[in-house]
């Protein structure tokens, strides 16, 4: 339940001083801590705190003492016959709130006696305990805000008439500093803030007269210096006046608080807060079994450990307002007159835990013998284990403590507790001790967790509240998962733990893991770690479904991609093999993760090549014919066609630099019936270009066959790349279908073109580069006669097609791009006789003339054709 | 500007309007104006006295007659014009009692009552309006004494049989308790807060509340009462009302832990403790411990209450 928008705007908080702001913020968590947790269905109210407010003398009258007792009886039989009406706690936390606002409003509008009224008749509240303890906690917080509203609007009106120069008001206000002295302040300001203190102390009741005096604290600052340590220490002993234990303790947080803001330097009245709280613990804190007057009240209404969860926030607070120097004291006054484990808790959690881990088999020991309570012997255990991590043991105890302590956490037969205060001592026993106790704690969660699911069906809500308590203990088990060699990951708990998680959290978890191991760890071999980490990214990839995004999916693939780019088998390359062809199987929904695998297998052949320095042997090249059999498998399986088209040719060249030619044969004929897809999977054109490129550099190596002729792949490729071109697109929109064929046709050029340069390289005598071990066309066709006729009909071929395509070409920049393109194969590739240049002159020509006369290159144009025709001239004479 | 009506203000130097014997009482006195007119010498003047009141039903004699303790007039402004809007004037005197008397505390009692006041009284003749008008202001008269050093606390302890007002028959049929405690000081400062302890020894029933009463005595000499009898015999009526009863405590408090006693003594209901001839004024303090049952224990503390220099 939350507070609301309509809660009244916060008043302007009076200045005290430079310290103020870690304890504002640690009250703001803690007040917003005990809003969420006490809650009640209902609450009983009397009627008198819903009637008109006029119950309280502001005027003084005559009395005689006579009369005075029975003024008192009268007043105590009032509230016994007091009538009680219920509300919801909407409807009480509304009421509160038109109330907070209603003290506000009323002092704006200058109705300043009202506004006090108000203010008392809501302190009062603190004082009932019996209508809805449960609820009591959040009362507080709520009166307690009013309260702060009120003393600023004090405050701010004693500012005012201190920056107010009193001869001349309506003239310049003078600011007051920030750290002003009491010597700043006029005397106009001095009697109000006098005055105010004279009223609030003549109030009769004592605890609306301590509340208001302790929200009015800041104020004191107008009237003395250095006065707080008294003031805190007389407020700190009229505590002891409020019998209830409940209304003390919170009176005390409040206390605390202020004097937090107002003077943190003083401590010694904290320290006797927390010291009478303790005291006065003996009244009732064994519970109903006192069998005192007191402790029958208090138990009528509310159950034993049920009313110790009442107190929790108030000794929460004010154990971490005592100075951290009086643990020694604190713990007498607990052993003296306490001994309850919801005290025990916070007296561990908020004094560090370098005052007791020097003594911690004693602390051990305290635990153990503490009362019961929420908290319970677990709750004691868990705080002193999170003061462990920083301040461990000494090592003479360590075994000691941790084997005290497991005794009786692991008899605990609820689940939660158990996996809570087992999170904080694995992470104590990870940070502090060995890999063996490591293990010993390991085995006995997962059998606790165990018994858990098969005692209950952990159905729904339990099974959630399971989850969330295991959320850290996973976290705490990713974080050290490095630890120890990977100790963690290569126990199989982590594992069977993953496993009680539903399916988007141990993702979640999985993907943490997978990181972590990834950032931290180095190249592995261990099998039962690699186990591990494969078992995780399997049941990852299991969990990603047709719904998950695309990000997503890349994501765990890259995640995937990091633990594979991790093993590391060494010399086993067969055992490398064989993970690459179980990840394969295991993964085979991600292609960003089959496609690393092809390029690990890749880099197998190429690291085996490397090993027997480029002589395979038998047995080597048994095995990379087995790696590309893999790759060639695997590829078919990817989804995007350039990017099989790319793998192809990798794997092409990979298996000609391994001296496997009839594999490479296949990679590449599969490339090249691949091409005619490449329009229709959406490939741009750019990229098959580019690809075509990179093929034709690689086809200059391959040797021709003895059964299909020397250039047989060349002519495959034209038909590939022609059919890529003409692919008949199925659009409505006739306009891009042209433009797009268009486009192709051009690229087609462009590919030809390209091509060409292929087929001139093989007419070299020596190609420009080959592969070691392989025989290219050079070595096996030695520019024979055939060889050359064969090929020079081709390449007539080539160029016969281009110029078909550039006539076809619209006119504009494309076709001059075509044309000079044309020229520069021309020039690049053929000996430059006349004929040569004659046709590129021409085309030169033409470009100049053409459509866009050559744009911006026509200087440059006209001087190439300059230069053309005075060569040709030349050549004439 | 010509304001609406015409008024009288006074207003003093001190915002707390306190002064001592000896002190210089200063102000200025603003006259609003409508329209202006001429005015002889004006004058504002202060009093003091001391009322008496019969206590009881009996009213038979009279009213007693107030003693005077300070009469002062004192010249503002000599005849003249009054301008129209406000006009200003300062005025000071000296603080003393009449004939050279002690002048006293100012103090609003049941019975008894000090009270100061500055009066301005305008004429205007028969057809206008008078213009008047009194403020109070305080007079605090430290003692002549040298200062207090020396603390004169008071322990005390109750239990049933100390109690004076039950039979000694009966005590046992009360319920046990035992109830310690001090005052630190009987003699007060009046300027300071009064404090002590009560710690709840022991109690068979749970206590409901601890109070601390301040109870005001004040006694008036018999022959002013009746009317009659010998002046000289100090012989007086006394009655006690309470000034303020505060809570010291809220319910069932821990045995043995000592519970502060601390009240701040109100500002002119208080005065110090002062004896004439004619009337006497005294304070006492009452714990009150009222238990469950409804039964209360009380024990008075005769306190005296001092201001120093």
């Amino acid at each position: 339940m939350s507070m609301g928008s309509s809660a009244p705007p916060p008043a302007p908080e009076p200045d005290p001083g430079p310290a103020e702001n870690p304890i504002k913020a640690r009250w703001a968590a803690h007040k917003a801590a005990i809003l969420k947790s006490y809650q009640v269905t209902s609450v009983k109210v009397s009627a008198a705190f819903m009637a008109e407010e006029d119950d309280i003398e502001v005027t003084k009258s005559v009395k005689s003492v006579d009369r005075t007792r029975d003024r008192l009886r009268q007043l105590e039989g009032d509230s016994a016959s007091e009538k009680q009406m219920r509300m919801t706690q909407t409807e009480y936390t509304d009421e509160l709130k038109r109330l907070h606002k209603e003290i506000a409003r009323a002092w704006t509008s200058g109705e300043r006696v009202l506004s006090i009224k108000l203010m008392i008749k809501c302190t009062k509240l603190l004082a009932d305990t019996r209508s809805a303890p449960q609820f009591y906690p959040t009362v507080f917080v709520m009166v307690t805000e009013m309260l702060d509203t009120f003393g600023s609007l004090v405050y701010e009106r004693i500012k005012n008439k201190a920056e107010v120069n009193p001869e001349n008001p309506d003239g310049k206000r003078k600011r007051l500093p920030r750290d002003f002295e009491p010597s700043d302040i006029n005397v106009d300001a001095c009697e109000t803030c006098r005055n105010w203190f004279y009223k609030i102390a003549s109030v009769r009741e004592v605890l609306p007269r301590l509340y208001l005096e302790m929200c009015l604290l800041p104020c004191y600052k107008f009237l003395s210096k250095g006065e707080y340590p008294k003031v805190l220490a007389r407020m700190a002993a009229t505590l002891r006046g409020l019998g209830d234990p409940l209304v003390s303790a919170y009176a005390g947080v409040y206390l605390t608080k202020m004097g937090g803001v107002m003077a943190p330097e003083a401590k010694e009245y904290a320290d006797a807060c927390v010291q009478d709280y303790l005291t006065r613990f003996s009244d009732y804190g064994d519970g109903p079994s006192l069998n005192t007057s007191k402790a029958k009240r208090i138990y009528e209404n509310v159950e034993h450990h049920e009313y110790l969860h009442l107190h929790s926030p108030a000794v929460d607070w004010l154990m971490s307002q005592a100075s951290p120097s009086t643990f020694k004291s604190v713990i007498k006054g607990y052993r003296d007159n306490c001994g309850n484990s919801m005290v025990l808790g916070w007296i561990v959690d908020k004094f560090s835990a370098r005052n007791y881990s020097e003594n911690a088999a004693a602390m051990v020991t305290l635990a153990r013998q503490a009362k019961a309570s929420r908290t319970g012997l677990l709750g004691v255990f868990g705080k002193l284990a999170r003061g462990f991590q920083a301040f461990p043991p000494p090592q003479e105890q360590r075994m000691l403590v941790l084997n005290e302590v497991w005794k009786y956490v692991t008899k605990c037969e609820d689940i939660t507790s158990y996996i809570a205060c087992a999170t904080e001592w694995l992470e104590v026993v990870l940070l502090h001790y060995s890999p063996l106790e490591l293990s010993v704690l390991m085995r006995d969660i997962v059998k606790h967790l165990q018994r858990a699911e098969g005692a209950s069906s952990t159905s729904g809500g339990q099974g959630e509240e399971l989850a969330r308590a295991l959320d850290p203990l996973v976290q705490l088990l990713v974080r050290h998962s490095y630890d120890y060699n990977g100790a963690i990951l290569k126990g199989g708990e982590l594992l069977q733990i993953l496993d009680k998680f539903k399916n988007s959290h141990k993702a979640d978890h999985s993907k943490e893991l997978l990181e972590t191991f990834n950032k931290n760890s180095e190249e592995t071999d261990d099998p039962v770690l690699i186990n591990t980490l494969f078992e995780v990214s399997r049941a990852l990839h299991d969990s990603l479904d047709s719904l998950t995004p695309e990000g997503e999916q890349r994501h765990v693939a890259s995640l995937i991609n990091g633990f594979i780019e991790k093993v590391n088998f060494g010399k086993d390359f067969e055992r490398q093999l064989n993970t690459y062809v179980e990840c394969r199987s295991a993964f085979s929904n991600l292609d960003d993760v089959k496609e690393r695998l092809i390029l690990c297998t890749n880099r197998l052949c190429m690291r085996t090549l490397a090993m027997v320095k480029g002589r395979h042997s038998k047995k080597t090249q048994a095995f990379v014919k087995g790696c590309l059999a893999f790759n060639h498998i695997t590829v078919p399986s990817i989804e995007s066609v350039l990017t099989r088209l790319n793998l192809l040719v990798y794997c092409g060249w990979v298996g000609l630099r391994n001296t496997c030619l009839p594999q490479t044969d296949t990679f590449l004929k599969a490339a090249i019936s691949l091409v005619p897809e490449a329009g229709a999977s959406g490939a741009a054109v750019g990229e098959v270009v580019r690809w075509v490129g990179n093929f034709c550099g690689l086809l200059v190596m391959v040797p021709g066959s003895p059964e299909f002729g020397p250039f047989y792949l060349m002519h495959a490729l034209i038909k590939a790349v022609g059919k890529w071109a003409s692919t008949d697109e199925e659009s409505s929109n006739a306009a891009v279908v042209a433009m797009n064929a268009a486009a192709r046709n051009h690229a087609k050029a462009k590919c030809l073109m390209t091509m060409v340069g292929t087929c001139s390289a093989w007419g070299q005598k020596k190609l420009p580069y080959g592969c070691a071990g392989v025989d290219s066309n050079d070595t096996l066709y030695g520019g024979g006669k055939d060889y050359m006729e064969e090929l020079g009909e081709l390449i007539k071929g080539i160029l016969g097609e281009v110029v078909v395509e550039i006539e076809a070409c619209a006119e504009g920049a494309m076709k001059d791009e075509l044309m000079l393109g044309f020229c520069e194969t021309l020039l690049g590739y053929f000996d430059r006789d006349d004929v040569c240049l004659k046709v590129v002159k021409n085309m030169v020509k033409k470009v100049e003339k053409g459509g866009t006369g050559g744009g911006k290159w026509k200087a440059w144009l006209a001087q190439v054709r300059g230069a053309l025709e005075k060569e040709v001239q030349s050549r004439a004479q | 500007m010509n304001p609406e009506h015409s008024s009288i203000e006074i207003t003093l130097s001190r915002f707390d309007r306190i002064y001592r014997p000896g002190e210089t009482v200063s102000g200025s006195i603003s006259i609003t104006a409508k329209d202006g007119w001429s005015h002889p010498a004006l004058t504002v003047t202060a009093t003091g006295t001391a009322t008496l009141s019969k206590p009881g039903d009996d009213k038979a004699g009279g009213e007693i007659p107030p003693r005077k303790l300070l009469e002062e007039t004192v010249e503002f402004a000599p005849a003249g014009k009054l301008a129209m809007g406000v006009n200003r004037f300062p005025f000071s005197f000296p603080l003393k009692g009449l004939g050279g008397k002690m002048l006293l505390e100012t103090y609003h009692g049941a019975y008894v009552s000090v009270n100061y006041h500055l009066a301005v009284v305008m004429e205007r003749g028969r057809m206008k309006r008078t213009l008047e008008k009194q403020v109070e202001f305080i007079v605090e008269v430290p003692m002549t004494k040298k200062s207090l050093d020396e603390a004169v606390p008071l322990p005390f302890e109750i239990t049933p049989k100390s109690l004076t007002n039950v039979k000694s028959t009966k005590v046992s049929k009360v319920p046990d308790f035992v109830v310690t405690g001090k005052l630190h000081r009987s003699n007060c400062l009046i300027n300071l807060p009064f404090t002590g302890d009560v710690t709840i020894e022991v109690s068979e029933q749970p206590i409901s509340s601890i109070e601390l009463q301040l109870v005001r005595v004040e006694s008036i000499n018999k022959a002013l009462v009746t009317g009659g009898g010998d002046a000289g015999a100090k012989e007086y009526v006394t009655e006690r009302t309470e000034v303020e009863s505060l809570q010291m405590s809220a319910g069932d408090v821990t045995r043995g832990l000592p519970v502060p006693l601390y009240m701040v003594l109100p500002r002119v209901y208080t005065c110090p403790t002062l004896s004439t001839a004619q009337f006497k004024v005294e304070f006492e303090m009452n714990i009150v411990v009222v238990f469950e049952d409804g039964y209360c224990v009380t024990e008075t503390f005769p306190v005296t209450l001092h201001r120093t220099q």
